[in-house]
């Protein structure tokens, strides 16, 4: 289309077409991020009035103390874990959606459910359910093992509580892009395959992920940086307590900027974020290009 | 797949009920407790059958001002639809039909952006809303929302501009129409339903967002009603959080997001996976 | 084809004009907006209208809520003020809000209303609070309406029957807990959530142990060490207070669930509400139990500040000082409790027999365990570290020694 124009009123039309979301986006994200990487070499802390330079100290005295460093083991535990339970999860749930059943179709829906209630009414509703005195988990905890538990101030169960409320939350994301992946697949392909004996690990890497389109695999990864990013589960559920047991780095950089102004350790904190975030999406970019080239 | 013998059959089913089940508890009991009335909330073990009652939203509406939010709420995921809806439709025509050297790269950038977490550009983007005199705000959450829906918008709707066949525009213009006229005419009425879906979707995303609201606004002026439950969660009581009234706010958002999803479900997913839509 | 362009136009532009409208609203609210706690919007709605507060000063107001946990709060008012404008142009600080706010210079000096005669009606150690806690750089930025200091309450009754004496050490709070202790009653209890909860116990705790929370020192170790022991080896302490705001704990305390506790003093108020429950012969008030060092019990504050973004600061200071002049204070005290303090002008109005608070804050004051609050220049972050990593130790994550060093480092990291 357009070759019959000239190249200067084409690059003109595309100029006017894309110039406005461009610009909108790369002002408000690349900007942000430069101005991000700029401030993490300063102390500035509104409470105090200061700016000032002082290279790499915010990021050495990140990982000197050890709560960060904590914070940041339990960020990578709390992505992987999550991430292989919505993968197994999502797996099996995609399968029973390919399944036919009467009904299938309203569970279908039901399964997007959880994902699109607000994140942070999904982290209060658990959190109730929770609640060590009248929550309904508790109430079936105790009735079956006899045991009164306080699941949110046991900082191992508090942790747990933390990554299966996030699993039930993204899990059923992760279900429609691996449901779409199956669908793509002729039934044939995975009755051989399972006639083979290839087991259920192997059938989804060699069968179902290529068969996927890039826009799923690429989707199912921004996913994931997304859920590393998200402070909603946490504010609804924990608050990143008991201590600092179930606190995240997302949800530190929003103690840090928002609720104690420290907004140079707030940036250094942003940029190890977003070096956790780049690997993921390098990651992204190698599995696009490959999946891009193939298909 | 079919699945033929009876035990299979048993152990699907049996496989659909928990899950069902696992979904569909948590709203259930956000339901249940919007419901139940304050005295019979806190007791030991839950009431599993309470008296019902529709205290708890009157209540709602005394102690906040909740059609304030619900209207802040509804203007910014309404202006970030437009605003987002809108610059992507522009942008992806141009991405799927311009060729021009680098745009495939520009493209790639563009979608790349999804990557970034919102958190990281809070600090900077407050500066920038203050110089532009936007904190507190629907304009600046709206500027800044729209920002972030733009990327998945256009990354979804190039695969569809791309479906649209070309050669009815080309005649278009052969016949003398200009590009608002085909855009119009021929690129919008064919991509309706694509045009829906990713609609719906940062509709979905848009109502959500807790993370703008909450640090780039103040006021009535601007708070939405996500903001406004971590608000009354403050709220304390002798029994502990008053849990009657978040959830009865819970409902409010849940419920528009539970009719859209029956309403529209084979949308929604077919825009997710921009694979299938047929 | 045509139709269906004209209705999506038509929502368009509908939509817009919409968005555009609301944004138009300009919210020029004429009358001062005023923000407290939700506790205090009645109280301070009622002193307005006895005292008949428009009528004599021409200005009409408004009071409204303030988010009432400090966190939250100070988030909401950094985006406004920064933003250039605030949601109140007189707000009901507390403590931490209050150390924050005039550190960033958000607050109007107040100096300007007050003639020094005033000062002579407040007593030593108000001013001396005043000095830490309201001024800055030489200016007054808030002004207290109030002066709580912490109470002792123990269950009268209960202790009667099991002939037990009134705690008056550390240790004899172990041995009579150990006592009180039942399978439906904690001896004692707290508030010991995150958010400005654990934060004062802790405070309270490590002052009586001769020391101030933010040096993490001695003091601070024999208080958390105090506590996990009530919890975990005396199990004297339920291990549910670590989720437990202070409201949660006056419940627990009027429903025989707990038989001594520290508390603020509202819930001198809460007690008489519950009028099944309450009886004069039920609670008692008593002197802390002492620690190693004192006895002391630590004094907070809520006072009135105008935000120097506010467009109606003379409006503002003209309600300040109509809330706070020697005539009004006593009245307002009378009123409610919410504005009682030791000032010369109250306690001479105000019949200290009668009240029960103004009694007990007597009885207090006479013995000399009332102390100035410990302090720290940023207090929010300074407190968060404190909560964040007594919360930890308690809920058996980390060390004590962990906790020390944690602390040292980040407080080192605050003052860089």
């Amino acid at each position: 289309m357009f070759s019959n124009y000239s190249k200067l009123k084409k690059y003109l039309i595309f100029a006017i077409l894309v110039g406005p979301a461009v610009l909108l986006r790369f002002s408000t994200s690349f900007y942000p991020i430069v101005r991000t990487i700029y401030l993490s070499f300063f102390k500035h802390n509104l409470m105090e009035q200061v700016h000032r330079y002082v290279g790499l100290n915010n990021f050495t005295a990140l990982l000197n103390d050890q709560t960060i460093v904590d914070v940041i083991g339990f960020t990578l535990v709390f992505i992987s874990v999550s991430v292989i339970l919505q993968l197994i999860l999502g797996m099996a749930i995609a399968n029973l959606l390919n399944t036919e059943f009467k009904g299938r179709k309203i569970v279908r829906t039901l399964n997007l459910l959880p994902w699109v209630i607000p994140v942070i009414v999904s982290g209060y509703v658990f959190r109730w359910m929770l609640n060590a005195d009248y929550g309904l988990i508790t109430d079936w905890i105790f009735r079956l093992s006899g045991k009164e538990v306080q699941l949110l101030i046991n900082s191992f169960y508090a942790r747990v509580s933390l990554i299966l409320v996030n699993v039930w939350r993204n899990t059923p994301f992760m279900a429609i892009v691996l449901l779409a992946g199956l669908q793509s697949i002729p039934d044939e392909l995975y009755e051989a395959a399972k006639i083979d004996g290839a087991s259920w690990f192997q059938r989804f890497l060699h069968i179902t992920l290529p068969a996927s389109s890039s826009t799923i695999v690429t989707l199912g990864l921004f996913n994931i940086i997304w859920q590393i990013a998200n402070i909603d589960i946490i504010l609804g559920l924990t608050q990143g307590g008991p201590g600092s047991a179930t606190t995240v780095i997302a949800f530190r950089i929003y103690q840090l900027g928002m609720q104690w102004f420290s907004w140079g350790s707030a940036s250094a904190l942003s940029v190890y974020l977003l070096l956790i975030v780049a690997v993921i999406s390098l990651i992204a970019l190698y599995l696009y290009r490959r999946f891009e080239f193939s298909s | 797949m079919k699945f033929r013998s009876t035990r299979n059959k048993i152990l699907l089913y049996f496989g659909i009920a928990v899950f069902v089940f696992i979904i569909l508890v948590p709203i259930y009991w956000l339901f249940l407790t919007a419901l139940t009335p304050r005295t019979q909330l806190f007791s030991v073990p839950p009431n599993y059958f309470p008296d019902f009652t529709l205290q708890n939203f009157r209540n709602l509406i005394d102690q906040v001002p909740f059609l304030a939010y619900l209207t802040n709420s509804i203007l910014f995921a309404f202006g970030a639809i437009i605003l987002s809806v809108i610059l992507s439709f522009l942008a992806a025509y141009g991405f799927a039909r311009i060729e021009v050297p680098g745009s495939n790269f520009l493209l790639f950038a563009l979608v790349l952006t999804m990557a970034i977490p919102e958190i990281v550009t809070v600090v900077p983007l407050f500066q920038v809303l203050r110089n532009l005199n936007m904190i507190d705000t629907i304009r600046g959450l709206v500027m800044v929302m729209g920002s972030v829906l733009v990327p998945f918008s256009v990354w979804v709707l190039v695969t569809f501009v791309k479906r649209v066949p070309v050669e009815m525009e080309e005649a278009a213009i052969v016949d003398g129409a200009n590009l608002p006229q085909v855009l119009f005419y021929i690129v919008i009425p064919a991509m309706k339903p694509s045009l829906v879906t990713v609609t719906i979707i940062n509709f979905i995303n848009a109502w959500n967002n807790l993370l703008y609201p909450l640090v780039f606004s103040s006021s009535v002026r601007a708070k939405t009603l996500t903001v406004s439950i971590t608000e009354i969660f403050q709220a304390r009581t002798p029994y502990g959080r008053p849990w009657e009234l978040i959830s009865t706010l819970g409902v409010t958002m849940v419920v528009p997001m539970i009719i859209l999803v029956f309403v529209a479900q084979r949308g929604i997913v077919s825009g997710l996976t921009s694979g299938s839509l047929d | 084809m045509l139709k269906r362009k004209s209705k999506f136009l038509l929502t368009l532009v509908v939509l817009s004009i919409l968005l555009v409208s609301v944004n138009m609203v300009v919210f020029a609210a004429e009358e001062l907006i005023v923000g407290v706690g939700g506790w205090a919007v009645e109280p301070t709605k009622q002193a307005l209208e006895e005292l008949n507060f428009t009528e004599k000063t021409g200005i009409e107001v408004t009071v409204t809520t303030r988010p009432g946990s400090p966190p939250e709060f100070i988030s909401q008012m950094t985006s406004s003020i920064l933003g250039g404008q605030t949601p109140y142009d007189v707000i009901d600080l507390e403590d931490d809000a209050a150390i924050n706010f005039s550190r960033s210079g958000w607050l109007v000096d107040l100096d300007p209303i007050y003639d020094d005669q005033f000062w002579d009606d407040w007593t030593p150690g108000m001013l001396e609070m005043v000095e830490t806690w309201n001024r800055h750089e030489g200016e007054l930025f808030r002004i207290p309406h109030n002066y709580e200091t912490q109470y002792f309450f123990y269950r009268k009754d209960i202790l009667e029957e099991k002939g037990l004496e009134v705690p008056q050490t550390w240790e004899e709070m172990v041995e009579v807990g150990k006592e009180l202790t039942t399978d439906e009653m904690y001896a004692v209890s707290d508030g010991l959530a995150k958010g400005g909860y654990i934060g004062v116990y802790v405070s309270y705790l490590t002052q009586q142990a001769g020391g101030n929370p933010f040096d993490f020192g001695p003091a601070l170790r024999e208080s958390l060490q105090f506590i996990h022991d009530m919890i975990y080896e005396h199990e004297i302490f339920p291990s549910s207070a670590l989720n437990k705001d202070f409201d949660q704990v006056n419940n627990d305390f009027v429903n025989d669930r707990v038989a001594m506790m520290r508390m603020w003093p509202y819930f001198f108020d809460y007690q008489e509400s519950q009028e099944d429950w309450y009886s004069e012969d039920k609670v008692g008030v008593a002197l802390p139990p002492k620690g190693p060092e004192s006895r002391d019990t630590f004094v907070a504050s809520w006072g009135w500040a105008i935000p120097n973004t506010s467009d109606k600061i003379d409006e503002a200071k003209t309600f300040i000082e109509f809330m706070t002049s020697v005539e009004n204070a006593p009245e307002l005290a009378k009123m409610s409790t919410w504005f009682l303090s030791p000032r010369h002008s109250i306690m001479e109005e105000i019949d200290v027999e009668e009240s029960r608070l103004a009694s007990n804050l007597k009885k207090y004051s006479d013995a000399g365990v009332i102390s100035s609050r410990p302090f720290h220049s940023n207090f929010r972050q300074a407190s968060s570290i404190v909560e964040e990593l007594a919360s930890a130790y308690l809920t058996n994550q980390i060390s004590l020694d962990e906790v020390m060093e944690r602390g040292k480092e980040q407080m080192q990291a605050l003052e860089e």
